[in-house]
């Protein structure tokens, strides 16, 4: 166990690279703000989850099905260990967080509080927002100062590469598709297109303890801005439109310009009064509350010799 | 291939569009479970148990044509195989382990009987199966056993086994058409179905022993061959399920998704 004597002391050595491990004698606001980071990082591959659950009994045959049920598995195992490493920061138990979130407490990402309305919603899911969700998720991997978090994000960030990249191949399919699917996959970027540019949150203030604690890498108004430079140009190839009446090419930088961002969208989302943020704590809700018995008695189980 | 007379390998063939419609039904049900859970380890374990439930079978459907998803999802109802038990929802968690239960145990047998066929491809897939089964089986008679030692999961748990089994006993049924005797014959299945099945029973009746309680076996099937799912008639639940399934399929059947 690892102490330090000041706030600048534990700031030097974040500054020069340093791991914090669960059981140095991190600051108290360190710990807070790491925990709260994680827990909100666990909760939306929690609820991602969720989201996506909708569409994979009716995923078009048997690769796509089962290809998007390992996809939500890997999310469903992602909030498995963020939670855990969450847990260990000796803030909250596993128990307490899901009590949080379920009671609305906690918070999880905006994309999550919204419907996948059709198949073409599926793979809007996984070509924007695992692309919106993998770019920020490597900028905190590549300078994370809390040890345990960083090993995780190898294997997420892996992971979620996978998913991007099956996002793209079904979405060059529905491209190349019938009328109809072109449509399908043009009505998913239309639902999915600004909440995941919203994903990004609004830009980073200057005295964000998460860029100075090396949690953050990058400022979110410089990772949304490389998401759009992205995204615009294959989706464009791809034949589909971005609703966004005033995106425009920079004549100078060549760059794309988006139109203004309804951040109150992002608010009301978080703040759990998303289009679907209901629905989707009440299935979490009625799936928890409904299996209770199946917790306590593998509890009283594990209490009482074989 | 085996080299059986042909007759015998249309029986085969039947006895392996059951297994496998067995197969598809059966992951589709538990690919529900991901993310609603008791809790996140247990959605994970059973959404593994539900992608290698799926591709069985779409190792199966392999055996007998190119086109899985035209195998698997193309059929009119009456043309599924499947045993009833495969088709309930069990959307309660208990219904699902129980069902696992009855499910993983059976498979275990049918697939050892099938782990040195004559039909080698059908060996070859029922040996790695087997390997894959044995790993649901720790699963699910881990959490029975623990569960059975509790008061709340025997009050839970057991009315489901009497609920359950009769119908359970259809999956040591064949489609009808399908001579069992020609296949153990053929070196196809190493065992007549009624030693598998009384296998299954005695690995039943001792997972239940500790908790006080046996099971009553029907003589036979409780389902009349005539309402069963391996003579095609389909259970209520079929529709809603083969519905879901192929929902978006059915948008463009000449769309590639």
């Amino acid at each position: 166990m690892r102490s330090w004597d000041s706030m600048e002391d534990f700031e030097a050595f974040l500054d020069d690279g340093g791991l914090v491990e669960p059981d140095d004698d991190m600051p108290d606001a360190y710990r807070e703000a790491v925990f709260r980071f994680i827990e909100l990082h666990a909760n939306s591959e929690y609820m991602g989850g969720l989201t996506e659950r909708d569409w994979i009994a009716k995923a078009p045959g048997l690769t796509n099905k089962l290809t998007a049920l390992a996809k939500t598995q890997d999310e469903i195992g992602h909030a498995h260990l963020l939670y855990m490493v969450a847990a260990d920061m000796g803030v909250k138990t596993r128990d307490e967080m899901t009590a949080d979130l379920l009671a609305g407490r906690t918070t999880f990402h905006n994309v999550f509080h919204y419907r996948a309305h059709s198949w073409g919603d599926q793979i809007a899911i996984a070509y924007l927002v695992d692309a919106a969700a993998l770019a920020s998720q490597q900028a905190v991997f590549k300078n994370c100062s809390y040890g345990p978090y960083k090993c995780i994000l190898r294997r997420i960030i892996a992971e979620e590469g996978f998913h991007m990249r099956n996002g793209e191949e079904l979405l060059l399919k529905m491209a190349k598709g019938t009328t109809q699917q072109h449509e399908m996959m043009q009505e998913g970027i239309d639902r999915w297109w600004w909440p995941s540019v919203q994903l990004f949150g609004p830009d980073t203030r200057p005295d964000d303890v998460l860029l100075r604690w090396h949690i953050k890498s990058e400022r979110n108004e410089d990772l949304r801005d490389r998401f759009v430079q992205k995204m615009v140009p294959q989706l464009t190839a791809a034949g589909f439109t971005i609703p966004d009446p005033d995106l425009h090419q920079d004549p100078e930088t060549g760059r794309w310009v988006s139109g203004e961002i309804d951040w109150d969208a992002l608010k009301a989302a978080i703040a759990g009064r998303g289009p679907d943020s209901a629905r989707r704590l009440n299935d979490a809700r009625l799936a928890w509350d409904g299996a209770a018995w199946v917790r306590s008695a593998l509890d009283e189980a594990a209490a009482v010799p074989a | 291939m085996t080299d059986s007379a042909p007759e015998v390998m249309d029986g085969a063939r039947e006895m392996v569009l059951a297994l496998a419609d067995d197969e598809l039904c059966i992951g589709q049900n538990l690919a529900w479970w991901i993310a609603v859970g008791p809790f996140l380890e247990e959605d994970l374990a059973l959404t593994s148990i539900s992608q290698d439930e799926l591709g069985h079978a779409r190792a199966l459907y392999g055996l007998l044509g190119d086109d899985v998803d035209a195998l698997a999802y193309a059929r009119q109802p009456h043309e599924y195989r499947s045993a009833h038990l495969t088709e309930l929802p069990c959307r309660d968690w208990g219904e699902t382990l129980v069902r696992h239960f009855l499910y993983d145990t059976a498979e275990t047998v049918r697939w050892a009987a099938l782990a040195d066929s004559s039909w080698e491809a059908l060996g070859a897939v029922a040996r790695r199966a087997l390997a894959e089964e044995r790993s649901h089986l720790r699963h699910a008679t881990g959490l029975l056993s623990r569960l059975l030692r509790t008061e709340a999961g025997r009050s839970q748990l057991l009315p489901l086994f009497d609920q359950f089994t009769p119908m359970a006993c259809e999956l040591f049924e064949l489609p009808p058409g399908c001579a069992a005797d020609d296949l153990v014959a053929a070196g196809i299945m190493a065992r007549p179905l009624s030693d598998q099945r009384a296998e299954w029973q005695a690995a039943v009746d001792e997972a239940v022993a500790s908790a006080g309680y046996q099971p009553q076996w029907p003589a036979d099937s409780a389902i009349p061959a005539s309402a069963s799912g391996r003579a095609g008639q389909r259970s209520a639940h079929f529709a809603a399920l083969h519905a879901e399934m192929v929902e978006v399929l059915s948008i463009d059947p000449t769309a590639v998704w």
